[in-house]
């Protein structure tokens, strides 16, 4: 028996509905959202997960990915972030449905984003010891990763904790991540034919 | 660049394009009460639909400090926006949840004037601050494209954890389209 070959029209970026000196092509445009996924990351055990469901018709275009962590720890102790040594952190994509990793090997966070100190302010003990200075995106590697619709994207990111004083060893408890991304219609599926 | 600037131009059909699309920059301006949230609103006007390509955004970092005598606006530089970007027509959501506001924008964090540690430390009783930090100098506009239709409204529904109210503003930079 051979396999039948199903014809896919190609799926298009954000970025080919935009010709800059030239017209908009607005069969294109009009059809592509971005979509941010956003997680607070609670990090426990050196590991946290990201996961996000992709909506049923759409394929998710990930363009970039952002990562802030909280910028003081506790009372007892300054968490290194407050003097601006990096996290040593590693993220690794994943396409649940086929449990296909998108790379070899966990890849150093900051080597794909500017990893910075930054983001909300909770208060989640006395004293608001998660304080986040607020800091500005800087850059991020473009991605283009492409999550075909009904997937689930999962991003998972292990850390290696950092000594502390000599006291103990801490790792970010807490850190905000996004996702920076399209939704693209799947326009094989007849919902996006009419009737 | 170096593409057009080697390149003639047509004036000619660069005019006629013009004259139908060109582009824009749409400010998005509010305020969010202390302990509250505000739906902020910017209108895509009849002139034609808007392909936004980048947004920039700056916003204040302001709290209250309570001392012996009074209570201080201060800058704690820290981040107490989040919000949810949806597009007025059909109240599209564009965030699966609220953001913080310095993961999206740039160049973030503003040093602002309703502050009273902007120009002197202040110490009252337990109550002390000292002067706030320049603000972050880097600007990398973020992109976000979307296509906003004529008449719709951008709506920008944010909360403030800050126990002070707090100014924003954001630029949506992008194509106007004309005639569609």
């Amino acid at each position: 028996m051979t396999m039948r070959t199903v014809h896919r029209p190609p799926i298009r970026t954000p970025h080919e509905g935009v010709r800059i000196g030239g017209e908009i092509d607005w069969k294109i445009a009009r059809k592509i959202a971005p979509y941010f996924i956003y997680q607070r990351i609670i990090f426990n055990a050196f590991r946290g997960f990201l996961t996000q469901k992709i909506d049923y018709g759409f394929n998710y275009f990930l363009r970039r990915i952002w990562v802030a962590y909280e910028s003081s720890w506790s009372t007892t102790g300054t968490w290194p972030a407050n003097k601006a040594i990096l996290p040593n952190l590693f993220v690794e994509f994943f396409d649940k449905g086929n449990f296909k990793a998108r790379q070899a090997s966990p890849i150093p966070l900051d080597l794909i984003t500017a990893t910075r100190r930054g983001s909300i302010r909770v208060e989640t003990q006395q004293n608001g010891q998660y304080n986040m200075t607020a800091n500005a995106p800087k850059y991020s590697k473009f991605l283009n990763f492409l999550y075909v619709n009904g997937d689930v994207i999962d991003v998972e990111i292990t850390g290696q904790s950092l000594t502390n004083q000599g006291v103990t060893a801490y790792q970010p408890s807490m850190i905000d991540v996004m996702l920076e991304g399209y939704y693209i219609p799947d326009e094989t599926l007849k919902m996006w034919k009419g009737a | 660049m170096i593409r057009v600037l080697a390149k003639k131009i047509n004036s000619g059909a660069t005019f006629a394009m013009q004259n139908s699309q060109y582009s824009d920059k749409i400010l998005l301006s509010d305020t969010v009460p202390a302990l509250s949230s505000h739906l902020g609103k910017a209108s895509v006007s009849n002139l034609g639909d808007f392909l936004c390509q980048h947004v920039t955004g700056h916003f204040e970092t302001l709290d209250l400090l309570t001392g012996t005598s009074t209570t201080h606006t201060v800058d704690d530089e820290i981040n107490h926006l989040r919000g949810q970007l949806m597009d007025g027509a059909g109240n599209r959501k564009l965030f699966n949840d609220y953001i913080p506001l310095d993961l999206i924008l740039s160049p973030g964090r503003m040093r602002s004037v309703n502050a009273v540690n902007t120009y002197a430390v202040v110490n009252d009783g337990a109550a002390q601050a000292a002067i706030a930090n320049a603000a972050p100098s880097l600007f990398y506009p973020f992109e976000f494209e979307y296509l906003f239709s004529r008449n719709t409204d951008i709506l920008f529904d944010v909360k403030n954890d800050s126990r002070n109210a707090i100014n924003y503003e954001i630029v949506f930079h992008g194509i106007r389209v004309l005639g569609r």
